[in-house]
């Protein structure tokens, strides 16, 4: 019954499409940092509460920041991007894998029982 | 004896599916970034081919307000960033807003609320710099260390002249101004400082973006004032000071003056038949910056990694960041007169902007006449000019 639920609280946090790194304070330095292990033109992202920033590393100053060109993905909206269809389907696989694993483990365990 | 394989069977799924979705984001981010801006071999992002299609000018002299120029603006031979000869507009601006007050920028107490103070940017978003703000600032920051106001009197540090505004508004804030709010005053520096702007008439795109230089000016507004690139903040907040802005997105440094980090509608806007976002002003690459989205509408989703884009209607254009995210553009799509960065490697300012002679192509105001030795202030300002 313990490792149902670890199992199962496991892969729902690992599978909710809100999942992100905890915010850890206000951080002046995001758009820089999200640049920090890239070279001039790479995509980067960064975030601020829940929000995502999607960008290209320029270069600012002589130190590469991450310029954002996509529309802010506000937590509290519907995704607004134009990701791919076949990337958006991707996206509900996990929820969809969760749901038939629950009603898989359930009919296992009812099969089980005497 | 099945359940374990199951819950195997299970967390393996999840793991894989989520394994796949990241990718899928990942994957969607870069074809994006490739829709955006096709990138170079030299890791430059290749200029968008729909730009300026006429080959006409864009700078529409009648958009900017009268008295927000020193002079009208003329036609003048320049040279282009890539050598090319052409003709450019001399925008002479008078140095601040024409079309709004200027400030407040630092509230004085405590319990100052936000009419008597500014805005502060960061991560994204803005805030009123009021009182409260200033006094939860360790809370904000999760660092002890900020302490801008006396706990027993509520009364908040803030450079109140010229000598404490040069002092703190540096790359090496002077250890005395640590743990102040700084502000400068225009009337401090002798007045506006006007600043001559040479903008191409028609705008030759790039054929990899040019970078921003930490300091130098981005473009200049309809009203007076000029666009400057995204501020130092890390350094600013570095040595516990809060450079507020006025609620119009600028503040006074003791060399520029008066300019804007952020675009939060104040300064004078030209409306667009279509209902696109208005235009604010130009780039120093002669091409229009908008604001980033009409009043009710939504951002364009085909922005360039220099956040510009192309229509029928206006060709080649930018818009400008959310007023939080302390930007306007993000590199130059166009060639610029002078020089321009191709990547990093050059020196940025620190502190509030600070310039030094690295950071100002010729024909800019200050430096470029190599007699600068350092950071520029307003004391020594004047002789380079």
């Amino acid at each position: 019954m313990r490792l149902h639920t670890l199992t199962l609280t496991l892969a729902l946090l690992l599978t909710s499409p809100g999942f992100v790194g905890a915010h850890s304070g206000h951080s002046s330095r995001a758009p820089w940092d999200a640049c920090d292990e890239r070279v001039l033109s790479d995509g980067c992202s960064w975030t601020h509460g829940d929000d995502l920033y999607i960008g290209t590393c320029r270069g600012v100053g002589g130190d590469l920041m991450c310029v954002r060109n996509e529309p802010i993905r506000r937590a509290s909206e519907p995704n607004p991007t134009r990701e791919p269809l076949p990337w958006a389907l991707l996206s509900w696989i996990p929820g969809v894998g969760v749901i038939a694993g629950i009603s898989l483990a359930y009919l296992a365990r009812t099969s089980d029982e005497p | 004896m099945k359940t374990p394989r199951l819950d195997t069977l299970i967390l393996t799924a999840a793991l894989g599916a989520f394994t796949l979705a990241g990718c899928g984001t990942s994957s969607g981010q870069s074809n994006n970034d490739t829709d955006a801006a096709v990138d170079s071999p030299d890791g430059g992002s290749e200029a968008d081919t729909g730009g300026d299609p006429t080959g006409e000018a864009v700078l529409d002299p009648s958009h900017f307000l009268a008295d927000g120029l020193t002079a009208p603006i003329e036609e003048v031979p320049c040279t282009l960033s890539n050598g090319d000869e052409t003709t450019c507009y001399k925008v002479s601006v008078v140095g601040e807003p024409k079309d709004h007050e200027i400030g407040p920028f630092c509230p004085r107490n405590v319990s100052d609320g936000p009419e008597a103070a500014g805005i502060w940017l960061e991560g994204g978003e803005v805030y009123d710099a009021d009182g409260a703000f200033i006094a939860g600032l360790a809370e904000f920051y999760e660092d002890p260390n900020w302490q801008l106001h006396d706990e027993a009197t509520g009364v908040i540090r803030v450079t109140e002249t010229l000598e404490a505004c040069e002092a703190a508004a540096r790359p090496d804030v002077a250890e005395e101004y640590q743990n102040y709010c700084v502000e400068c005053d225009l009337e401090d520096l002798g007045g506006a400082v006007a600043a001559e702007y040479l903008i191409p008439k028609v705008p030759v795109p790039r054929a990899t973006a040019g970078e921003l230089g930490g300091t130098t000016s981005v473009g200049v507004a309809l009203n007076g004032a000029f666009f400057d690139p995204p501020a130092p903040v890390a350094a600013i907040l570095g040595a516990y000071t809060i450079a507020a802005f006025d609620d119009c997105g600028g503040h006074v440094n003791p060399v520029a003056g008066y300019h804007y980090h952020a675009a939060t509608g104040c300064s004078k806007e030209i409306a667009q038949d279509d209902a696109h976002a208005p235009l604010i002003g130009y780039a120093l690459d002669g091409y229009a910056i908008h604001s980033m989205s009409a009043e009710g509408g939504e951002e364009p989703g085909d922005l360039d990694s220099c956040r510009g884009h192309s229509d029928d209607a206006r060709g080649y254009h930018y818009h400008s960041a959310s007023p939080g995210e302390n930007m306007f553009i993000g590199c130059f799509h166009g060639e610029v007169v002078g020089t321009v960065d191709d990547g990093p490697g050059g020196g940025g300012g620190g502190g509030m902007d600070v310039i030094t002679c690295d950071d100002v192509p010729d024909g800019m105001p200050c430096c470029g006449d190599d007699v600068c030795d350092g950071p520029e202030t307003a004391a020594n300002c004047a002789e380079d000019c």
